[in-house]
């Protein structure tokens, strides 16, 4: 869109408004405010503003006032009224003269007001946003026992200004763009120059501008657009509603994409370690942070393997029991109808259901479906003798263990990958077991983001990255470098020495 | 044709995989059946004449930089004859090897974990995978390679902690009591199957990203000394534990090996588990040959793409391994005579060529360059 | 598109796959067997096995609900696995042999077939482990043995599993073999192969019934006895118990026992011995090898009524040496027995094998005729390391 296509404005402000008025058709929203500017009212004038999206009051004692206040000595259409206005009369800070219709509609529709005078054809963009909008608040979904309580909110400038407050460099670079015909959803790129790596940036900025399509309503939207491999389970970008996970990325040479309207933010390029490691690995002590992985890396499997691997052993590999246990297996097992795997089908479904509809449900009853969900049916399950006792322990175990990994966007393949190898196991035991880990394994070396492989910094095996990977994190102090995995230059993060107490040296 | 490259270290890693290959699971049987007691000498001595003539291929390699095998021959021996020394390589061997890891692979699970499921289902689950890994590409074989290898160096570290306490030493005394012979017997028989069947790598090695000044031969050297030695101390410990009687008895030691592992009442009878060692380097060792055929087909008969042959190589994959031999008693006796077919190709093959291209030489200096002396010099055993 | 698709069919004819599942079988669909007992029946094999019904082992309190934990089956057939074949026409679901914990073999089978068939079929078998013991019945049969009700541990082969390995550390004359060592045994030239014997006290008719377990004391019980000795793959005889002792303690086996020392009429010392070792060589005279055993033990004194006063240096020595010359004579008459039954159960072949590998090439053959005119050295250390809680008896204070 070139400004020469762009309807220009007209001199005359009837004109104008008439033109503009056909536009709006029957928004009600829409306020078109005529009035007579300077003191004697000289100048017809008129501003046009979105109800709910701009602020009156300010428009009242910014912009009325002194427009009706104003001297307005000369005449219509000899001097620029509208110039004269933004250097003289108006309070605004953030204001910008328009010429076209097109940047005209926009400026109302995204809260700013517009100002125009009879005998210019240039009109005034007045910045007076002013939504009500959700102050910043916890994180909902993405919980810290020590770290900051801040998340990001809906609104693209407040999320910019929070991470403005943790990173206080001019290298933070802060690009805008607007996608979406219709929704014209403003989003902006964030990199740190200087440490970014510029393919990886040039990459984003190539896949975002080829994004062509009427509405964007989420980062989830532009996630899928930008994402290398599409048939994959595996989230191949990363999303977070924590500024301070969002400017720790940044300084480790990551790519921020802060869209309109959601309080997720997406970072690229990511690795599959990021999303076990959680913020309060590196708030809490480096070992506690250690052994908090390994536990996460712990959970993984068993939420992964649990129910396979117990189908597996008790149908295929009953040598691998000791002979107490398998007997008191074999016992509880006694009188079920359903094959093992189908037991577990049932169980895993059953509780998958009680995961969703918990979400769905009004808070106040949700307590008291999951008493019912988990004890009442599970009790009389076993009481029936529809399942076994083992596997309500197997199921309840991987259920806990999923909500043990950090972050939902690989929890849900965890989960579905559960099913596929239940399946596995129920044909072919550990075998089966064995070739559908491979193939999950292959399948994540073939999968990049951004360039970068996936599973980096394990494979290809970088030693350096070691400090912080997927069991275990170093000292910060240990730490000099930034991830080579994702940076090659510029790679220094701190000096040594490292601080110690003064006077032991 | 392969567009990804592999690092020296990926390369070293797949070359332990490799090298443990099908060997882990059978050579302690085989050796033992030829070198009685002292297989392990055997095996030791095996490393060291291994590793020199791993430093030969890579030797060769440094002659003919950037070239596979295929391209080798073909330069050397001209398009047809060239041709055909690469199709025997390929299709007679590389392929067999592929087809004769899947045999093992099928024999040992039928015979130890999943007796009554017909052995073609355990070859096609293995062949998804493996078609998958051919297909993903070199890049993503390496890669995977270095994410299984941790595994596989724990779990056999794990088997060797916890037969060492039950590893008596009086099995193998008295030291060399039978002469050198059976040593040399088992050396045979070591030498071919973890040490010449890394001849595979020729179709892999072009694409390994050399730093600056940094040769094949360290990577090359280390990684398959680390698999000759990992063999050496599983046959170690197959013959202190169950002395050479019955390691040379059973078909598969190393799995009863895995079955002495002992803590207590909860870690017990996990062999299952620890079969999945030489799931994993069975698969590697498959895999690579697999690639290594498909690749060379597909430079044999200019294709711009060898994956169009994967699935075609992969079908004849799943009826192969049934052809080899009719049973299990046919594969040992086959196993006698295998290792001859080894030296034919990996040490042979690579003699040969590296000969034409010396006379070759010769001649471009003397200016009578005429190429038809250097043909029938290589007179190749097929 | 066209890839989803194909793998959409490809994942359907996954699908397709699931109900063959050859090799699963549900744990509760499965009769997991505990022992199995091998006798002979004219000329056939009678296999008899324990069947273990889950839901009354694990009724934890034991509150007895009627029926038996284990319920026996036998069958007979011209091999074992023949006759294993036919028990499945027996047992309620496939016999599952991989938590077997006891094989017993009749002694009769043991005395005329041998019991080579029976071990060939076990090391094949793929569900066979080997981590479970074999043993002889003694003079009765496997199937009588397997048919009497234990008390406490409900489970025959459970508890005669963890009986004998308990005993074989606490008790000497009693040992442990597990199928490696047998066939180790079997095949090797230099060491023939020994079995603990199991025999029924009481009356086995009674010891069949539930009512077994209901008294406090046993109307038959299982009890282990002494070793009995192979020569090849044949029972040839049964060793006492003296000289069941007197075999671990040449094959360096004693864990700990007890032993004690007679020093007059009706007065005893009684030792418990916490450690034992014995080193064995073979030293060549004569171009003849001859054995030396080194047997050094350390013991305490847990009992006596000699009326000796611990405290002195003299009476520990004196019991010592008494101790040592037992010892002595056990061994030696160990080694007679040994001799009389023409069969080199102490390993000594492989001792001279290890020793002299030429030597042992050129009389492998002659060797039961070389190992009957062996006359070991026998040397033994024994040390008094603690005497109990006291060092004299009071009984010896009630005296004065």
């Amino acid at each position: 869109m070139t400004t020469q296509q762009r309807a220009p404005l007209d001199h005359s402000l009837h004109r104008n408004l008439t033109v503009i008025r056909k536009a709006i058709g029957t928004s009600g929203d829409i306020i078109i405010r005529e009035f007579q500017a300077g003191r004697s009212g000289e100048v017809p004038a008129a501003i046009i503003y979105a109800d709910g999206l701009a602020d009156a009051n300010a428009i009242q004692s910014m912009v009325l006032r002194p427009l009706m206040l104003a001297d307005m000595p000369l005449g219509i259409g000899q001097i620029p009224l509208a110039s004269r206005a933004k250097e003289h009369i108006v309070y605004i800070g953030d204001v910008e003269e328009i010429t076209d219709l097109e940047s005209l509609y926009k400026a109302f529709l995204t809260g700013n007001s517009v100002l125009l005078f009879e005998g210019d054809q240039t009109a005034l963009s007045l910045d007076t946003k002013g939504w009500k909008e959700r102050s910043v608040d916890e994180p909902s979904t993405q919980n810290v026992i020590r770290g900051p309580k801040e998340a990001f909110t809906e609104t693209l400038k407040t999320n910019i200004g929070l991470l403005r407050r943790r990173i206080k460099s001019t290298t933070m670079q802060v690009e805008y763009k607007t996608v979406g015909r219709l929704t014209q959803t403003d989003l902006a790129i964030v990199y740190m120059d200087g440490i970014v790596a510029d393919e990886v940036l040039n990459e984003v900025r190539h896949r975002l501008s080829l994004i062509d399509i009427d509405a964007i309503f989420e980062s989830g939207n532009i996630e899928e657009f930008i994402q290398e491999e599409q048939l994959t389970y595996f989230p191949t970008v990363f999303n977070t509603e924590r500024p301070d996970v969002v400017a720790a990325g940044l300084v480790e040479g990551r790519v921020a994409i802060i869209v309109d309207g959601t309080p997720f933010v997406l970072l690229v390029p990511a690795l599959f370690i990021q999303f076990l490691q959680s913020p309060d690995d590196y708030y809490q002590r480096a070992d506690i942070g250690s052994i908090l992985r390994t536990l996460r890396l712990v959970a993984l499997f068993i939420a992964m393997l649990a129910p396979a691997a117990f189908i597996a052993i008790t149908s295929f590999h009953q040598e691998m029991l000791p002979s107490s246990l398998l007997i008191s297996i074999a016992a509880s097992r006694s009188g079920v109808p359903f094959p093992v795997f189908v037991e577990a089908l049932i169980m895993e479904i059953t509780f998958e259901l009680l995961r969703e509809a918990g979400l769905r449900m009004p808070k106040a009853i949700g307590q008291a479906i999951s008493i019912v969900g988990a004890l009442v049916l599970g009790e009389a399950a076993v009481q029936a003798g529809l399942v076994s006792p083992g596997m309500v322990i197997i199921v309840s175990l991987t259920a806990i263990t999923t909500f043990v990994i950090p972050y939902s966007s690989l929890a849900v393949p965890i989960r579905l990958l559960r099913f596929s190898l239940m399946g596995l196991a129920a044909m072919f035991g550990l075998y089966g077991i064995f070739v559908g880990l491979t193939y999950v394994i292959l399948h994540l070396n073939t999968l990049r983001s951004f360039g970068v492989p996936y599973l980096k910094p394990y494979a290809p095996f970088i030693m350096a990255d070691q400090k912080d990977g997927v069991w275990f994190r170093a000292p910060i102090w240990k730490m000099l470098k930034r991830p080579l995995s994702l940076v090659n230059r510029n790679q220094t993060r701190q000096r040594p020495p490292v601080p110690k107490p003064s006077g032991k040296e | 044709m392969e567009r990804g490259r592999i690092s020296a270290q990926q390369l070293m890693i797949m070359m332990v995989l490799f090298v443990l290959g099908d060997t882990i699971l059978v050579l302690p049987g085989s050796t033992a059946m030829l070198a009685g007691k002292d297989a392990w000498i055997s095996g030791l001595l095996t490393v060291a004449a291994g590793l020199g003539l791993i430093w030969f291929y890579a030797a060769f390699q440094k002659r003919f930089p950037a070239m596979t095998l295929v391209d080798v021959s073909v330069n050397l021996l001209g398009r047809w004859l060239g041709g055909a020394v690469s199709f025997f390589f390929l299709f007679g061997y590389l392929l067999l090897l592929a087809a004769s890891m899947l045999r093992v692979l099928g024999d040992f699970m039928t015979t130890h974990v999943l007796p009554n499921t017909p052995v073609q289902f355990i070859y096609l689950l293995f062949l998804v995978i493996s078609v998958k890994a051919v297909r993903s590409g070199l890049e993503t074989i390496a890669r995977t390679a270095e994410i299984v290898f941790p595994w596989v160096v724990m779990l056999i570290t794990l088997l060797i902690m916890f037969v060492v306490p039950q590893s008596r030493l009086y099995h193998i005394e008295p030291v060399m009591a039978e002469g050198i012979k059976p040593i040399l017997a088992g050396m045979y028989i070591f030498l071919a199957y973890a040490f010449m069947e890394p001849v595979a790598f020729y179709m892999v090695m072009p694409f390994v990203r050399l730093r600056q000044g940094k040769g094949l031969r360290k990577p090359l050297l280390l990684g398959s000394g680390m698999g000759g030695l990992i063999l050496v101390v599983i046959i170690f410990f197959c013959l202190t534990v169950f002395g050479p009687v019955i390691t040379r008895e059973s078909i598969y030691p190393s799995y009863l090996l895995a079955k002495k592992i002992e803590l207590g009442e909860f870690l017990q009878r996990i062999e299952v588990i620890m079969a999945i060692t030489w799931l994993f380097t069975l698969f590697f060792k498959l895999i690579i040959s697999f690639y290594g055929t498909c690749l060379g087909a597909a430079q044999l008969f200019k294709l711009k793409d060898y994956r169009l042959l994967t699935l075609p190589l992969a079908m004849i994959l799943m009826v192969l391994p049934d052809l080899l031999a009719p049973s299990v008693i046919g594969i040992s006796e086959i196993g006698q005579v295998y290792p001859l077919f080894d030296w034919t190709f990996s040490v042979g093959l690579p003699l040969c060529l590296l000969l034409v291209q010396l006379v070759r030489q010769k001649m471009k200096r003397s200016r009578s360059s005429e190429e038809q002396g250097a043909l029938p010099q290589k007179g190749e055993p097929r | 598109m066209t890839r989803l698709a194909c793998r959409l069919l490809f994942a359907a004819a996954m699908l397709l796959l699931l109900p063959g599942c050859w090799d699963r079988h549900e744990l509760n669909d499965l009769s997991i067997v505990s022992t199995m007992g091998f006798d002979k029946k004219g000329d056939k094999i009678l296999v008899t096995i324990q069947v273990l019904d889950p839901n009354e082992v694990a009724r934890a309190t034991g509150t007895a609900s009627g029926s038996a934990p284990v319920v026996a089956y036998e069958a007979e057939g011209v091999t074992v696995d023949d006759a294993i074949g036919r028990l499945s026409v027996k047992a309620p679901y496939p016999l599952y042999l991989s938590h077997v914990r006891m094989v017993v073999v009749g002694e009769k089978l043991a005395r005329e077939d041998g019991i080579g068939k029976v071990m060939d079929f076990i090391s094949r078998d793929r569900q066979m482990r080997t981590d479970f013991y074999i043993i002889l019945a003694r003079k009765t049969t496997a199937n009588n043995v397997l048919s009497i009700f234990t008390a406490i541990n409900k489970i025959p082969g459970n508890k005669m599993f963890s009986a004998l390995e308990t005993s074989s550390k606490e008790w000497a004359p009693v040992t442990g073999m597990h199928l490696v060592q047998l066939i180790d045994d079997l095949v090797t030239g230099g060491k023939q192969l020994v079995l603990t014997g199991i025999r029924i006290d009481g009356d086995p008719d009674k010891g069949a019934t539930q009512q077994n377990i209901e008294n406090i004391s046993d109307l038959a019980r299982l009890s282990y006895t002494s070793l009995g000795v192979f020569r090849g793959d044949k029972l040839v005889g049964w060793l006492n118990e003296n000289e069941s002792k007197g075999y671990k303690y040449i094959r360096n086996e004693v864990v700990r026992t007890v032993g004690f020392v007679q020093c007059g009429p009706k007065q005893y010392t009684s030792f418990r011995i916490i450690r034992a070792d014995t080193k064995s060589k073979v030293k060549f005279v004569k171009d003849k090898p001859e054995i030396h055993l080194n047997v050094r033990i350390e013991a305490d004194v847990n009992e006596q009524t000699c009326g000796l006063d611990l405290n002195k240096e003299e009476s520990l020595v004196k019991l010592s040496e008494l101790a040592s010359y037992k010892v002595v004579m056990i061994v030696k008459d160990t080694i007679k027995r040994g001799q009389q039954f023409h069969s080199d159960i102490f390993g000594f072949g492989e001792l001279v094998e290890r020793k002299a590998p030429r030597y042992w090439k050129q009389h492998r053959e002659e060797w039961t005729d070389l190992f009957e005119q062996l006359e070991p050295v026998i040397h033994v250390d024994w040390n008094i390391r603690r005497v109990g809680t006291k060092s004299r008896s009071f009984l010896q204070e009630q005296e004065e």
